[in-house]
């Protein structure tokens, strides 16, 4: 039933589709450009295969480029001063369970652990957490909002219920909060996404391959990617000596749901004091929000001399939440005094 | 801990069920009652077993399909299926028991009132002798097939007879700094009149109970006010519980017969719901001092709270 405002949306199977399965990078870019915004990657599916079955109203393509066959995408490869390349492949099971992450990035290792079910976790993988559409549940459940061809924030409306997946750090049109896990705690580690396009490689931060909001091609969506790329790696500097890692998330259900608020925390040790940090908030934002008022706090502070409390009383200053979010500032701060408590002990 | 009281089978209704026992001394019980998963078919194959002097490997149901006599009529819900359909079950088989025995008196030239049943045979009392059911059916002065058949009406007057009693009891662990809400232990009574089958009571009142938690602190409805569409469509955004949010738990029975029901039993599948919110709920108050009249009870609920806020 139409109500005017909104287009009818009756799930439904899956409409039709042109299937290429490229065995290498050269090939899967020639259909990414031969196709252009018609195409969709496909990987694990655990998102895309929602879009399809029509949980939203996002422009669905009509070509489907299945990349689970270019194994130089499945690689994990780590060396002692060459740090960790994870292909865009790689699943996030593989991740949880690698022995090598657990050793080096533990913090990546939590934050994999923490992702949705075992299930989900045994086909999602590192190019579908970065690349992945939000989670709103306005989106989701079919409502016609700027990512969906629409021009209104469904969230933000006087009333809305934006509890559980809108930002409380504001938002450009939309105001979704990142869904991964991964980012978060990748954002923390320093890595670099490699992204593959007509032009060769490139490679980008975290925070430059998401920003959050951005129009691409007439399409709002989280990620820089344009229809012709797509991301092959994510690259992570060798692990400090003196490193402490710490990834904290608070959902509602135990398992199966996404961040109420997430927080990545990386601090390097020197003798007695912080000499480096980088502590990255998750699902409170458009992007992972990497906090630089904490960090300066934590920076050049001797460990004996750092106050939890005080320091998560100085984060998220920035905030701007919606009319019935605010408690997710409060889950966010409580998370860093948790992670800083554990870690600076 | 909260209590609960629960009346069960509160609709007027009726139910049918066929016993019939084959010359091989087979029992086969058909009714058109459906297993939900509450163990409905076990539960009704040990009442006739029970009632026939039967072996339960000699039983046998068919069930959930409408060529076989309604039980109960208006379907398996408001646990009232042992209650209402395992009141004609007993019926079926007490008419099918009394064929037999008259059979048996022939067959084993004794009074009715001598005989008695046990492991799928008669006995004469105090002589030794027995023999199978199916030796008492297939033999040439035998009776052939047996088929029994039982009624019961759950009138407007017995259906507002049965309640059900309990207790639950829940710790939780409150985290105060993101609202994090754990159940970490719950403790369950309840009172099932006689427990036929203790595996699938305890089943109930452990699947009952996970129902009664998220209610308390999981599940939430949400309608946009918007465009009055539901926001929570799907199992990723009503958030009904894994295995991963099922806390230790332990169920105990209590057993004080109900005259009216098959056995001495009570309906009691869904009891459990009522009273494990609430004792959760009770249990945040103890943890934080904050008694919420509202439920979900989220990581919001409590956030708010403790700073003296209402839920937006």
């Amino acid at each position: 039933m139409s109500n005017g405002l909104l287009p009818e949306l009756t799930p439904t199977s899956i409409p039709e589709f042109t299937f290429v399965s490229p065995k290498t990078v050269t090939e899967a870019l020639l259909a990414l450009g031969t196709f252009g915004s018609r195409a969709k990657i496909i990987a694990g599916g655990s998102d895309l295969l929602h879009l399809m079955k029509r949980d939203s109203l996002v422009p669905l393509p009509d070509v489907i480029v299945d990349i689970k066959g270019i194994d130089e995408l499945r690689s994990l490869d780590f060396s002692a001063d060459g740090g960790l390349t994870l292909g865009s492949l790689v699943t996030v099971g593989t991740i949880e369970n690698s022995q090598v992450v657990a050793d080096n990035y533990p913090l990546l290792a939590q934050a994999a652990d923490d992702i949705s079910s075992p299930q989900v976790r045994n086909v999602a993988t590192v190019g579908g957490a970065l690349s992945q559409q939000v989670w709103c549940s306005f989106l989701r459940n079919g409502l016609k909002c700027w990512r969906a061809g629409g021009s209104i924030c469904y969230a933000i409306q006087e009333g809305a219920d934006n509890r559980y997946y809108q930002s409380v750090m504001g938002g450009s049109d939309c105001y979704a909060v990142h869904p991964s896990d991964l980012a978060v705690a990748l954002e923390a580690l320093d890595a670099s996404v490699v992204i593959s396009g007509p032009y060769g490689t490139k490679t980008a931060s975290v925070a430059e391959f998401l920003p959050g909001n951005v129009w691409v091609g007439g399409v709002l969506q989280s990620h820089i990617l344009a229809p012709a790329e797509m991301v092959t790696s994510v690259r992570l500097p060798p692990p400090s000596s003196g490193g402490r890692y710490f990834y904290l998330k608070t959902r509602i259900r135990n398992v199966f749901d996404f961040a109420i608020a997430s927080v990545a925390v990386n601090l390097t040790v020197t003798g007695s004091e912080v000499t480096s940090s980088r502590v990255v908030f998750g699902g409170i934002a458009p992007a992972p929000y990497r906090d630089l008022d904490v960090e300066r706090a934590l920076d050049g502070s001797a460990v004996a001399s750092i106050s939890a409390d005080d320091v998560a009383a100085l984060a998220l200053s920035a905030a701007t939440p919606l009319q019935k979010n605010g408690y997710k500032v409060d889950v966010a701060k409580g998370l860093l005094k948790e992670a800083l408590g554990q870690l600076l002990l | 801990m909260a209590l609960l009281t629960y009346g069960f089978g509160h609709i007027p209704d009726k139910a049918n069920v066929n016993v019939s026992i084959t010359q091989n001394g087979e029992v086969e019980v058909t009714m058109g009652m459906a297993d939900l998963g509450g163990g409905q078919p076990t539960t009704m194959s040990m009442l006739v077993a029970e009632v026939l002097g039967a072996s339960l490997s000699d039983v046998s149901i068919s069930l959930g399909d409408t060529q076989y006599p309604a039980a109960p009529f208006q379907g398996t819900f408001g646990s009232r299926t042992t209650f209402i359909a395992g009141n004609a079950a007993v019926a079926a088989a007490t008419n099918a028991r009394q064929q037999l025995l008259e059979a048996a008196s022939k067959v084993l030239n004794a009074d009715m009132g001598s005989l008695y049943t046990a492991g799928s045979r008669v006995f004469v009392t105090g002589s030794g002798q027995s023999a199978s059911f199916g030796e008492i059916l297939s033999g040439a002065s035998g009776a052939g097939g047996i088929a029994g058949s039982g009624q019961y009406i759950h009138s407007s007057a017995t259906s507002k007879s049965g309640f059900q009693f309990g207790a639950c009891f829940a710790e939780v662990d409150v985290d105060t700094w993101t609202g994090k809400i754990t159940t970490t232990n719950l403790v369950m009574v309840q009172d099932y009149g006689r427990v036929i089958n203790p595996l699938a009571a305890e089943g109930q009142m452990q699947g009952a109970a996970m129902q009664g938690l998220a209610y308390g602190i999981l599940e939430d409805y949400v309608v946009d006010t918007t465009t009055s569409q539901s926001i929570t469509r799907d199992w990723l955004y009503y958030r009904v519980p894994t295995i991963a949010d099922v806390p230790p738990m332990v169920a105990i029975t209590l057993e004080n017969p109900d005259p009216r029901g098959p056995l001495g039993a009570k309906g009691g599948g869904e009891s459990m719901i009522i009273c494990t919110h609430s004792a959760i709920r009770n249990a945040i108050a103890n943890a934080i001092g904050i008694r919420f009249t509202s439920l979900p009870i989220t990581p919001q609920s409590v956030l708010e709270a403790l700073k003296g806020n209402e839920v937006p």
